[in-house]
């Protein structure tokens, strides 16, 4: 950094720092101000309770002068707790966000200091006898003036904007009686006039509005009228006067009948495009998307292509969001301003880079698309509507790149042969009926090494056992082996010999309870052995690195990405590359587990490492682009078992920069699900 | 710590250098948006006079839409175009203020536009009514009038109401099936015609009252195997995906009664049934979810969370 650029930025510290003090001060100060005020509030109270009058004209105006005061004091505390909090996140680099928080409390502050208070209609009512009375002296005669016209104002104020509500959501009367009432305070309110003139051109409006149509029918409308709705679109179309815009609008109504539909509607343009109520009829004509459907298809292609591109940016999260991120009509309402700020996060998370380097542009590689069962409809309705239309041929186009309707397609299709059948769900859900269980060879040589062999399962790293759901070669266990299969492998997960892989130890325990249950109740255990996973080839991993996945490759190592950091894993001793996605799954525990690694992020480090793992207490040393660095991390909150009330773990770390020691949240705390009440 | 503060400094300016790089894309997209309603240029203004003829060639554009594979049009304020129609014919009638005896031909033109727009509406009774008056008439709508009659006349006999209250639920199921088979019969009889889109929709709804009826019944295996076949039978139907949305609530219900029962000792719950009922649930959710209508979506995923967090409970509670 320059020595600019450092004296810079120690000064805007020194600036933050001398603005935090002033605002501890500041705030020091107003504390022993309020406070000195109420240690006197008992005494004043009993010497008010005991007194044989109502306080003196003098003492009414000294105490509406300390409320107002108190109010003022009140507002410097808001204001300078906002400028304080300000400084405190500026100095301590929060996100952005934060300090618009802030800065937008400060800026309140400030907007509301003119505004009435509570204090203040205290004062004026204490005040207010002795006003009418004449019994003021000047100074508090002027204070009274003043407030009494800071409450004619506000009311004023508070009137016309109920108006202005009220005019908003269409209730006039409401409207009108607030207006006049705002008049009567204050005659020559601008406001008040603007609003009044806004009624006034409603009234206008509706009287037009709801003038008696002319009862008279032309004479040639009654044959017009008659043939078309008798389906004679021929005659419709001769009878209709030509320099009528009624007759021209019944014309194309007709050839639209007829099935000149480009023609007709290009007929609409034209009336549309002139002035009178028929032209109103004829842009309501094409904005209607059942009777115009090139619109729908406009609208369609339109919305299309703007959920891809802000896909391709940004994935699922941000085409979902396109209407909202792009709407048609910007309202600065409060609820549009919440959409904006999401909307603003999600499209600061597709900065990320990541995003940026990996997924946006496998994106665009991948030819993403959003879904578009909208379009489909709006291109077949046009096809429908106008088979020779002058966009028929891009319609086409669409429906040919958009494929085939997906209802349609054999992966989520619920028809067979006309025959409703629901396919299996895609949600992934807590399931009560486990009817599959994955055992590596390694978890019963320790457990149950004779039974095993007696049961033949050998030959594989690893063993599916289950009731129900296995090919037909696998082969049954009776039912005393079965039980006491599943018996020894709970003692191993119960004395820590075994180990449940996932989706955790009580799940995998649970699993294997209801497994159990299942064969006491009569079922046959099936076991058959697990063939072995398909080694990720360079695309797979590719696709892992992209997708955020993980994936086995050769010589057990495991290759995955987890937000920004790409790792490629090497567990020592396995690390369940045999396990079935949402499948529990038991292997042999190691007294120390430990893993060599490699390691690289968005910001460019990387490293290589190794690192060990006992009772959940990790040690691990790396060399990575910014010198070595060894870590420990003892969780001892979660051996004294309180992490549920202290989830923090104790972290050394150990690197060129020094060492530093101190505690840490444990993110894994809340997800241990023993520990949930 | 030094490291502390250094790392806190490079977020910040990695912060300050996304927000560089994002308000660009913000001001570019909500600068795209249209502005309309802050400059005021608002969509056109509600017409304060309709001629006979704008209104029929409005309603003319419309008589043909095929009511039960989509939605009914509506104006671009949301309301239903039939029902505009026929507020506007009943002004125009209405100014008129002719009598019955007194009718001329543009009172019959009015006449007979109601009856078309009032049988768009489902409302037969009255569309029948409006084309007997123009039948009687001798204009030059009569004929016309007399064949539309005829054929309302059929879909008026379906949709009567029972003459009294039913005295049974079986009696009440008799009742919803002899309708769906009428409604199939008028539905066949006019497949071709403008008509064949009404009386497909009237086949649907009481096929939906028969999913109803054995729901209300407690007969869920019955109301499910019903509604499946209301699935089968109305694959083109604008409603299918809320059918959809029925069914995975049958489902649903049907694994929620399972569990109770379960609770309550009344029956041992088979997990493998339980849990095939929720599965099947999730899976008409999700179909109900694929639908173009973003409401539908919503009111599926809605579902769908809803019936996750249920199970999330279930599974813990299930022995």
């Amino acid at each position: 950094m320059s020595p600019e650029a450092n004296q810079a930025l120690r000064l805007g510290m020194w600036l933050v720092l001398a603005l935090f003090v002033a605002g501890l001060l500041f705030l020091a100060l107003g504390g022993r101000a309020r406070a000195g005020e109420l240690s006197d509030a008992p005494d004043e109270a009993t010497r008010l309770l005991l007194a044989p009058e109502p306080p003196a004209a003098p003492e009414r105006a000294r105490e509406a002068r300390e409320l107002l005061d108190l109010d003022r004091n009140k507002k410097i505390a808001v204001i300078s707790s906002a400028l304080v909090d300000l400084g405190i996140r500026a100095s301590f680099g929060a996100s952005p966000i934060k300090l618009l928080q802030s800065a937008g409390e400060l800026g309140q502050g400030l907007l509301s200091w003119s505004n009435r208070t509570r204090g203040e209609e205290q004062a004026l009512l204490l005040l207010a006898p002795d006003a009418l009375g004449g019994g003021l002296d000047e100074p508090t005669r002027a204070l009274y003036d003043r407030l009494a016209d800071r409450e004619r104002t506000s009311l004023v104020n508070r009137l016309l904007d109920d108006s202005e509500k009220a005019l908003f959501a269409g209730e006039y009367r409401r409207a009108r009686i607030a207006v006049d009432r705002a008049l009567e305070l204050e005659p020559g309110s601008d406001r008040a006039d603007r609003l009044l003139d806004a009624l006034e051109g409603h009234d206008r409006r509706v009287a037009t509005a709801v003038a008696p149509m002319s009862p008279h029918v032309a004479a040639w409308e009654v044959p017009v009228a008659s043939a078309l709705l008798v389906d004679a679109a021929d005659r419709a179309e001769k009878l209709a006067p030509a320099l009528d815009a009624s007759g021209e609008l019944a014309r194309a109504a007709a050839r639209y009948e007829a099935g000149e539909r480009a023609e007709a509607l290009e007929d609409f343009r034209r009336i549309a495009e002139g002035k009178g109520d028929a032209s109103g009829v004829a842009r309501e004509i094409l904005d209607d998307r059942s009777v115009n459907p090139e619109r729908a298809l406009d609208d369609e292609i339109k919305s299309y292509s703007r959920r891809r591109s802000l896909g391709w940016l940004g994935g699922d999260a941000l085409a979902d969001r396109a209407p909202k991120v792009i709407p048609e009509d910007v309202e600065l309402s409060e609820d549009q301003l919440r959409e904006l700020k999401e909307t603003y996060k999600l499209i600061r998370k597709t900065v990320d880079p990541v995003n940026l380097v990996l997924q946006a542009p496998a994106r665009v590689v991948r030819d993403w698309q959003p879904d578009g069962s909208a379009l489909r409809e709006a291109a077949t309705r046009y096809l429908e509507l106008e088979p020779q239309g002058a966009r028929a041929e891009e319609a086409r186009q669409w429906l040919a790149k958009l494929g085939k309707d997906e209802r349609a397609s054999a992966q989520v299709s619920p028809f067979r042969d006309g025959y409703f059948m629901l396919p299996h769900a895609r949600t992934h859900y807590a399931h009560v009926a486990p009817q599959r269980l994955v055992v590596s060879a390694d978890a019963l040589d320790v457990q149950a090494p004779e039974l095993a062999h007696a049961l033949g399962l050998e030959g594989s790293s690893a063993f599916i056992l289950g009731d129900r759901g296995l090919p037909d070669d696998a082969k049954a266990i009776d039912t005393a082996h079965a039980l006491e299969l599943l018996a020894r492998l709970g003692d191993g997960l119960d004395e820590g010999a075994l180990q449940g892989r996932s989706p955790n130890q009580a799940d995998v325990l649970e699993a294997l309870r209801r497994l159990d249950a299942r064969v006491r109740a009569g079922a046959t255990l099936h076991a058959i052995a697990r063939t072995p996973a398909a080694l990720a080839s360079l695309g797979d991993m590719g696709n892992a690195v992209v997708d955020g996945k993980r994936v086995n490759t050769y010589g057990d190592i495991a290759l995955s990405r987890n937000d920004d950091r790409i790792e490629a894993h090497r567990s020592l001793g396995g690390d369940g590359g045999f396990c079935l996605a949402d499948t529990p799954c038991i292997d042999r525990k190691l007294p120390v587990d430990g893993a060599v690694f490699a390691q690289t992020n968005a910001t460019g480090s990387a490293g290589v490492g190794a690192r060990a793992e006992y009772r959940q207490a990790q040690l691990s040393v790396m060399m990575s682009s910014s010198g070595p660095r060894a870590s420990l991390v003892l969780p001892i909150a979660r051996w004294l078992g309180i992490q549920h009330i202290l989830p923090v773990e104790a972290h050394v770390d150990v690197g060129l920069d020094g060492i530093s020691a101190g505690p840490r949240l444990d993110g894994s705390a809340n997800d241990d699900p023993s520990q949930k009440l | 710590m030094d490291r502390g503060t250094a790392d806190a400094r490079w977020a910040a300016v990695r912060r300050m250098r996304q927000i560089a790089l994002v308000t660009p894309v913000l001001v570019c997209t909500t600068g795209c948006a249209s502005l309309s309603r802050l400059t005021g240029s608002a969509a056109s203004a509600p017409t304060g006079d309709d001629s006979l003829t704008r209104v029929v060639a409005e309603l003319k554009l419309h008589l043909r839409d095929d009511t039960y594979r989509y939605d009914r049009a509506t104006t671009d304020d949301g309301r239903n175009v039939f029902a505009v129609a026929l507020w506007k014919l009943d002004r125009i009638a209405a100014l008129r203020a002719r009598p019955q005896e007194q009718w001329e031909n543009a009172d019959f033109v009015i006449e007979f536009a109601r009856g078309k727009a009032l049988e768009k509406l489902r409302r037969y009774s009255e569309a029948e009514a409006a084309f007997e008056h123009v039948a009687q008439s001798g204009s030059l709508l009569g004929d016309s009038a007399a064949e539309r009659a005829h054929v309302v006349e059929a879909f008026v006999e379906a949709s009567a109401r029972p003459a009294e209250p039913f005295a049974s639920p079986e009696e009440e199921r008799v009742f919803i099936e002899s309708r769906i088979g009428r409604w199939r019969e008028l539905a066949q009889g006019t497949e071709s015609a403008p008509e064949g889109s009404l009386a497909l929709e009237e086949v649907e709804a009481w096929q939906v009252m028969k999913v109803d009826w054995y729901a209300r019944g407690d007969r869920l295996e019955e109301a499910i195997a019903a509604c499946e076949a209301l699935l089968e039978g109305n694959r083109d139907s604008k409603l299918f995906a809320k059918h959809l949305l029925r069914l995975g609530d049958l489902y649903a219900a049907s694994a929620r009664r399972a569990e109770l029962q379960s609770r309550a000792n009344l029956q041992n719950l088979d997990p493998s049934h339980y849990e095939s009922l929720v599965d099947q649930a999730f899976s008409a959710y999700e179909l109900a979810a694929e639908d173009r209508r973003p409401a539908l979506r919503r009111e599926a995923r809605s579902r769908i969370d809803a019936l996750l967090a249920y199970q999330e409970g279930a599974a813990s509670r299930v022995p």
